[in-house]
């Protein structure tokens, strides 16, 4: 409902947002609309970190029988031998079904292929999970959706604990003790070394996720002190973000005793050599995760075999993990959908909103063989218009004009007010799925705050009076505004093609801009056409799948702000390497640095807060859509969490812990394709028998 | 003949190197890399920033010549392939390019030959029961399921029986070849034992695509052979095989059929690319590892050379099926020779 002048002021008032951002005759601005609740939306149980997992050492511990075979015959220690001084011990009352039993497969599909298994040398393992169920990091943040956001931290893996000194310059941090890779080999500061000096700082190597020097911050150097401690020291106090930056996938160190002898240092032939060390047909090759790769049949399917040496499991004692097996299927990222729905494959991220309502009324069928299991909206889509002024992705005049209006306040509102955000979410799909998402941080996350939060509700009329406040008026009553030339204001809006949503939002803001009189032609390319035109800054508008900063706002933070020269998608420096930045983007960078470097848990959520009311009330971006994206699991896995989202803080293959998943032993379908196998020795074909 | 034969092998070397050189260039045309494809991935799949996602990509391009000018790519690739059998590397799969033919080329070659067989035989069968049933329901029929064949695109075809099979009838085994169970084991566990159960999992996932490969083929194949068939049953030596009281079905199949063969036996050669092509429009809706998958899959993210090989392969095989279908007109018709040597 429009309000006037008084109202728009109190409310303006209230949230603090600058008086620019109301005028006479425009709506004023509201709370964001709360969204509605559906049945198939799960909400996660929040807990502590403590009450998820601990490190201690049990009486006993047990593994399967066929493993124990194995010990029997002599081909590998016992358990209590495998196991650290101290492993990582699941708490059962956060097990959602309680301690598990062993057995059984989870039976993926992937449209990606494993170039090679060196992680290190920039091998990509094919997504979709295989590498975070082999790879493990220092420190996790997947199952973060599920923490108090008081206790909000990244959760120890290999790092067991960590300390800062007095000064905040260095870390300290102490590895797991005991831990062998999948071989036997134990895991010590002898990885880590090699790891930082011959991966990170070596020039001439990129890893998977090119983490650098840089990713754990400028300077930052690494001494080791024992073989389970090392310490990590920083140009600037307290950088606390370095602690996610130790996560998935960037500080999981590689095998040293595999990787050294390929790389060139130690006597390797070169560089390229190092990197195809360890290609997609070499088996076995020794891992910290809870499985190992154990046969890959090309484009058809890897199979991973559990790892007798994982360091982690349940209260009782029992290793970890419970499923025997891991497959990867090899076929398309779409296929995935249809055979998790269809029960041929177990598990998928559902999340183009387009297929939700067919998908749902199927797994609604009680012979549907997967559930749907819905998480928080944090899948959302901004506009964001073109903020450089300073000739990044070289315009020409007409773009040049355009990103002159861009920066005008009035003329984000009027495309603000232009926006019917109920009519664009029901355009992807009718129902309680999509919210009126105002830009900025997500409901329901951990920093988001309502009261923060300036939301313009849609208003045709309030579009006008702000176009025409930016000076723009149609002079020739073709319904559409004029430029300062007389001819139409034309805007470009560049979009994804490949996907369905992206393209139906496109089109939905081209319709409702037309309407409110702002003529926008659409510029729509295909993946890296699309990725191109965007790094290049050639577009005038563009909408965006939002990424991860404004979800968890501690992963990636520096790309809330135009913080560096490259961090903010839609303003960026020239090639002189200028930035051009609007008084309040100032502030928002400001407010970014200062989060940053602040340690205390309730400054930073004052910042956040900050940061929120700049972004929202100056229409940073044009907040379209919000919807949460949905796990597909087959109904006969136990444990999987409830409100798992498909994305928050990693993946879902990580948040739903699937070391801790396992199959009641009368719903297991024999589907192992090397049962009572394990991972042979490095190198060696397959798994290997008893 | 031999000379005919080299003559053909010779004319076809410019003209596969001109194809390389245009297919290379076309599908370097469009804008961005494979380094693209990494960059995204990291970001999308991996969570990197874009600057860290940005320098990875560059290092990429950097160590795989990906900055080289364009005909330098097209040098390195092409005098690989000359001088020691190098078709390049593929990035995505990290193999050489070669492997991924041999991988996928026989498979390709089985199907479409396979549907090449069985549309031959169905097609003539088919069309010798409609001339000699002509006018008949039986001819109004197949005319019909000819018609379908000609017209009906394969890749229509093949996403309504995957539409009908995987939604409707909740059919599993598409998609692969084999299901997981049996992808991995031998074709002959022992000296005399085959996998029989293999070869039935084998046939369970790839029915629809010979089905639908086959349809275009026999529709062909029928009509040529019902008109050819109908004009030789009207020719003088079949009357007078009549008159010589033979039965009727002798003198279809004795002197009649072996006639109107003629026409379709030249039309083997130049099936084979038509019959690879039905079954790479097919596989790339059902998504088998043969070679149209692969074709679209390296086009969409940059595997420049998997793309440029497999492109050159094809054109190869439509060479070869020409310089068949000449031997078979050759063999068949002595006339014909190569430049107006007749």
């Amino acid at each position: 409902m429009t309000m006037h002048i008084k109202s728009a002021a109190l409310a303006a008032l209230m949230l603090g947002v600058s008086s620019l951002a109301v005028h006479a005759e425009m709506a004023a601005p509201t709370a964001p609309p709360e969204a509605p609740n559906f049945d198939a939306q799960g909400e996660p149980v929040f807990v502590n970190r403590s009450d998820i997992y601990d490190y201690m050492a049990l009486g006993a511990y047990s593994e399967p029988a066929w493993v124990t075979a194995f010990v029997d015959a002599g081909k590998l220690p016992p358990v209590a031998e495998r196991l650290p001084k101290e492993p990582l011990v699941y708490k059962t009352a956060n097990m959602p079904d309680g301690n598990g039993v062993y057995g059984d497969v989870m039976r993926h599909v992937i449209g990606g292929r494993p170039e090679g298994w060196n992680f290190w040398g920039g091998k990509s393992y094919g997504w979709g999970g295989i590498d975070i169920g082999l790879v493990e990091c220092l420190t996790r943040t997947g199952p973060l959706f599920t923490v108090n956001p008081a206790d909000l931290q990244p959760m120890p893996n290999l790092a067991k604990a960590w300390e800062w000194s007095e000064d905040g310059m260095t870390l300290t941090v102490h590895l797991i003790e005991g831990a062998k890779w999948s071989d036997g080999d134990p895991f010590d500061t002898e990885d880590i070394d090699f790891y930082w000096n011959d991966v990170v700082m070596d020039p001439e190597v990129t890893p998977l996720m090119g983490a650098s020097q840089d990713t754990y911050g400028a300077g930052t150097t690494l001494a080791i002190v024992d073989a389970f401690t090392f310490t990590m020291t920083f140009t600037t106090a307290f950088p606390e973000q370095v602690l996610y930056a130790m996560a998935y996938g960037n500080f999981c160190p590689g095998p040293a005793h595999m990787l050294k002898p390929k790389h060139p240092k130690y006597g390797g032939e070169s560089y390229e050599a190092f990197g195809n060390a360890f290609p997609s047909d070499y088996m076995n090759f020794p891992t910290m995760g809870g499985w190992v790769v154990a046969e890959h049949r090309p484009d058809d399917i890897v199979v991973l075999r559990r790892n007798p040496y994982y360091w982690k499991v349940d209260e009782s004692g029992q290793q970890l993990p419970y499923l025997d097996e891991m497959h990867y299927r090899l076929s398309t990222w779409g296929d995935r959908d249809i055979q998790a729905v269809a029960g041929t494959g177990d598990f998928s991220n559902l999340e183009q909103a387009e297929n939700y309502v067919e998908s749902l009324k199927k797994a609604a069928d009680p012979a549907s063989p997967a559930k749907l299991a819905f998480g928080p909206r944090t899948i959302g889509y901004t506009l964001l218009p073109n903020l450089s002024g300073n000739g990044w992705g070289e315009p020409d005049e007409r773009g040049q004009a355009v990103r002159v209006l861009n920066r005008d306040l009035n003329f984000r509102l009027a495309i603000t007010y232009a926006v019917d955000r109920q009519r664009l979410g029901d355009s992807l799909v009718k129902g309680p799925f999509t919210a009126q998402y105002p830009g900025g941080l997500y409901a329901g996350t951990s920093f988001y705050d309502a009261a923060s939060t300036v939301f313009y509700p849609y208003s045709l009329d309030s579009a006008k009076e702000a176009l025409a406040a930016a000076g723009l008026t149609d002079t020739d009553g073709n319904g559409f505004v004029n430029a300062a030339g007389g001819d139409d204001l034309n805007v470009t809006l560049l979009t994804q093609s490949d996907y369905a949503t992206d393209k139906n939002l496109a089109e939905g803001v081209v319709a409702m801009m037309g309407e409110a009189g702002v003529k926008v032609t659409l510029n729509a390319l295909t993946g890296k056409d699309f990725d191109n035109a965007r790094d290049a800054g050639k577009y005038d508008w563009i909408i965006v799948r939002n990424g991860t900063e404004l979800i968890t706002m501690v992963q990636n933070t520096t790309a809330l702000a135009p913080t560096g020269p490259t961090t903010d998608v839609n303003h960026r420096a020239n090639a002189a390497g200028e930035m051009d930045l609007l008084p309040y983007e100032q502030e928002m960078v400001a407010t970014v640095n200062a989060f940053i470097g602040e340690r205390d848990a309730a400054k930073r959520v004052e910042l956040a807060k900050t940061y929120q009311k700049l972004y929202t009330g100056n229409v940073d971006g044009i907040g379209l859509t919000a919807y949460p994206g949905a796990l597909i699991v087959n109904k006969r896995f136990s444990n999987i969490p409830a409100g798992a989202p498909i994305f928050m803080y990693n993946w879902a293959e990580d948040n739903i812990i699937r070391e801790r998943v396992f199959v009641a032993a009368d719903k297991q379908i024999g589907a192992e394709l090397h049962p009572n196998t394990l991972p042979g020795a490095p190198g060696d074909a397959g798994p290997m028998s008893n | 003949m031999l000379r005919f034969l080299m003559i053909r092998i010779l004319q076809a070397i410019p003209v596969l190197l001109i194809m390389s050189v245009i297919t290379f260039a076309i599908i370097q045309a469009p804008p961005g890399d494979y380094g693209d494809f990494i960059r995204t991935n990291m970001i999308v799949q991996g969570n990197a920033t874009t600057e860290a996602a940005n320098l990875a990509a560059n290092a990429y391009r950097e160590t795989h010549g990906l900055n080289d000018p364009l005909p330098v790519q097209y040098a390195n690739w092409i005098w690989g392939i000359v001088s020691r059998g190098d078709f390049g590397q593929s990035y995505v799969y990290n193999k050489p390019v070669y492997d991924i033919m041999a991988q996928r080329l026989p498979p390709t070659i089985a199907i479409a030959l396979t549907c090449h067989i069985l549309a031959s035989l169905f097609g003539i069968s088919f069309g010798i029961l409609a001339a000699v049933k002509q006018y008949s329901w039986v001819d109004t029929l197949l005319s019909i399921v000819s018609f379908l064949g000609m017209t009906v695109p394969r890749f229509l075809m093949a996403l309504i029986i995957l539409y009908v099979l995987a939604y409707k009838l909740n059919v599993q085994e598409i998609g692969s070849f084999f299901s997981s169970k049996f992808g991995g084991q031998p074709w002959w566990p022992g000296l005399f034992d085959f996998n029989w159960q293999k070869l039935g999992n084998l046939i369970q996932h790839i029915w629809p695509v010979i089905l639908v490969a086959t349809f275009g083929g026999l529709a062909y194949n029928m009509r040529v052979m019902r008109a050819n068939l109908l004009d030789t049953l009207n020719a003088q030596y079949v009357e007078t095989a009549r008159a010589k009281g033979l039965g009727e079905g002798a003198v279809i199949l004795r002197h009649a059929v072996p006639n109107a063969l003629h026409p379709l036996i030249a039309y083997q050669g130049v099936v084979l690319p038509y019959m690879l092509t039905g079954e790479i429009e097919v596989a790339i809706v059902f998504g088998l590892a043969t070679i149209g998958p692969a074709i679209v899959g390296s086009m969409n993210i940059g595997d420049v050379y998997v793309t440029a090989t497999l492109l050159l392969v094809l054109g190869a095989t439509l060479i070869i099926g020409n310089i068949i279908a000449d031997l078979l007109l050759v063999a068949l018709d002595p006339r014909i020779r190569v430049g107006g040597d007749a």
